[in-house]
C-alpha cells in the first residue's frame, strides 16, 4: 500500500504527517513513501510550508483599546456587617416616607377643597373664610356646636344634605328645620376635621418615617477606608 | 524537507523579561502587574481571538472577557507558559461568543487592495521587512477565514498557536477524533485555497526561513 507505485496514503493521512502528528511521523513506511513519491512528496512539502507560515502568524494588534482590568468591585458590600440590610432599606424608606408625606399632604389639602366646593355657594363664605385661616372652627369660639356624632338630628340633616347633590331645593321644600342651616355651618369644619385626620396621619407617619430612615442611613454609613 | 518544522515562530510577543515575579505579584492581588500581564499580551490575544471569530469588535469584546477571567483565575496560576495559558483563556472566550452567536462569516478572499481595509493592522515593528512578508500574511489570514468554521477553529488553534490535540478538544468541546480530522481536513482546504497564489506563497515562505 505504502510502495511508491501502490496506492497512496489518504490524504488526510498526509496532512497528519505533515503536521508532525506522532503516529504519522512515526510511520516508516510512510515516510518512504512520501520520499520517493512524485505525487505525495510536493503535497507534504506544501502543506509543512503553509504549516510553518502559520506557526509564524503575527499578533494583531487591537482594533479599539481594550480594557485590560475588571473595575474594582463595590466596596461596600462586605463592610456593612450585620445591619447592613438595615441600611440597604434605609434609601427606600427615605422614599417610602417622602412619599407618605406627598401624599398625606395633598390628601389633606384635597379634602378641604372637595368640601369648600360641596358645600356649594351657601356657606361659600364662611368655607373659605375657615380655610383662610386654617382651623377647623373660626367662628365664635364661645359658642358650643359640639354636635354628638350619634344625634339623630344633625345625623340625618347632614345625610339628606350629602346625598342629595340637589339639596338646595329640598331645603327650600323641606322647611321644617328652620335652625338647620346655621347648625350646618357649625358642624361642617368639624367634619372636615374629622376626615382630614387619616391624611393627616398619613403626613405624621412619613414624617416619621423619613426622619428615621434618614437617621439610619447615616449612622450606618460604612466608615471611609 | 518532508521533516514537519516545530520552531516557535519569532514574530510574536516574548515573554516579559521579568514575568515570573510579575505573575507573582499579579496572582497576589497586585492590579498594577496584572495591568503589565495584560496589556504586555493583549496583541496575541486579540489575534487569537480576531481569527477564531473573524469580527474585529467580537474579538474585542473576547479579549476582554478572557481578561477578566483570567483576572478570577490568576491565583490558581500553576507554572508554564503564561502566554499559553492567557491564550487558552482566550480561546474559550472566544468559542462562548462564537457560540452564542451561531454565524458563520462570509467574507471572501480579498483581493489586493480590498485586503487592505479588511485585515487590521499586524503592529509590524520594522515596516521595511514587514512589508514583504504582510502580503502572505493577509491572504494566509484570509484563506483561514474561508475554512468552514469548526475547521477554521481547530487549525487556529493547532497550527497558528501550537495547541495540541488535547487542548483543541477541551476548547471546542469536541471528541479528539473529530478534531483531528477537522484539522487535517482543515490543512488540506486551506492547500486548496491557497492554489491559486502559489507562486507568492512559495516565494515568500522561502524568503521567510
Amino acid at each position: 500500500m505504502t510502495m511508491p507505485n501502490a496506492s497512496h496514503p489518504d490524504d488526510e493521512r498526509l496532512a497528519a504527517y505533515a503536521g508532525g502528528h506522532r503516529d504519522a511521523a512515526s510511520d516508516r513506511t510512510l515516510a518512504e513513501h512520501v520520499a520517493a513519491c512524485d505525487r505525495c512528496r510536493p503535497i507534504v512539502d506544501e502543506l509543512t510550508l503553509l504549516r510553518g507560515a502559520l506557526a509564524a502568524l503575527p499578533d494583531v494588534a487591537p482594533s479599539r483599546p481594550l480594557r485590560l482590568i475588571p473595575p474594582v468591585p463595590a466596596p461596600a458590600a462586605p463592610r456593612g456587617g450585620p445591619l447592613e440590610w438595615l441600611r440597604r432599606l434605609a434609601a427606600p424608606a427615605m422614599a417610602a416616607g417622602a412619599g407618605l408625606v406627598l401624599i398625606g399632604a395633598v390628601g389633606a389639602s384635597g379634602i378641604a377643597t372637595n368640601l369648600m366646593s360641596a358645600t356649594g355657594g351657601r356657606t361659600s363664605t364662611e368655607a373659605v373664610g375657615s380655610d383662610s385661616a386654617g382651623a377647623p372652627r373660626p367662628r365664635g369660639a364661645g359658642q358650643t356646636p359640639v354636635v354628638a356624632p350619634g344625634s339623630v338630628d344633625d345625623g340625618t340633616s347632614f345625610g339628606s344634605r350629602s346625598n342629595s347633590p340637589a339639596s338646595a331645593t329640598d331645603k327650600a321644600v323641606a322647611s321644617p328645620r328652620p335652625s338647620s342651616s346655621a347648625r350646618e355651618n357649625d358642624y361642617l369644619p368639624e367634619q372636615r376635621s374629622a376626615s382630614q385626620q387619616p391624611w393627616l396621619t398619613l403626613l405624621l407617619a412619613g414624617v416619621a418615617l423619613f426622619a428615621t430612615s434618614t437617621v439610619l442611613r447615616f449612622s450606618l454609613a460604612p466608615r471611609a477606608g | 524537507m518532508s521533516t514537519p518544522s516545530t520552531g516557535r515562530p519569532a514574530s510574536r510577543t516574548p515573554p516579559l523579561p521579568n514575568e515570573e515575579a510579575v505573575i507573582v505579584r499579579a496572582a497576589s492581588g497586585d492590579r498594577a502587574a496584572f495591568t503589565q500581564l495584560v496589556e504586555h499580551y493583549q496583541s496575541a490575544c486579540y489575534g487569537l481571538a480576531w481569527r477564531l471569530l473573524g469580527d474585529a469588535d467580537q474579538a474585542a469584546d473576547a479579549a476582554q472577557d478572557a481578561f477578566v477571567h483570567a483576572y478570577d483565575a490568576i491565583a490558581k496560576y500553576r507554572g508554564g507558559l503564561f502566554r499559553s495559558w492567557l491564550l487558552r483563556i482566550t480561546a474559550n472566550a472566544s468559542y462562548d461568543i462564537l457560540r452564542r452567536a451561531q454565524r458563520r462569516p462570509t467574507t471572501t478572499l480579498p483581493d489586493a487592495e480590498e485586503g487592505e481595509a479588511e485585515l487590521p493592522d499586524t503592529g509590524a515593528a520594522d515596516p521595511e521587512a514587514e512589508a514583504g512578508r504582510s502580503e502572505l500574511y493577509r491572504y494566509l489570514d484570509a484563506a483561514l477565514r474561508l475554512l468552514p468554521e469548526d475547521q477554521r477553529t481547530a487549525v487556529v488553534l493547532c497550527d497558528v498557536y501550537g495547541m495540541d490535540y488535547g487542548e483543541v478538544a477541551a476548547t471546542t468541546e469536541s471528541a479528539l477524533g473529530t478534531v483531528k480530522s477537522r484539522i487535517h481536513r482543515g490543512r488540506l482546504r486551506r492547500r486548496e485555497l491557497m492554489a491559486e497564489h502559489r507562486e507568492l506563497f512559495i516565494s515568500e515562505v522561502r524568503l521567510d526561513r
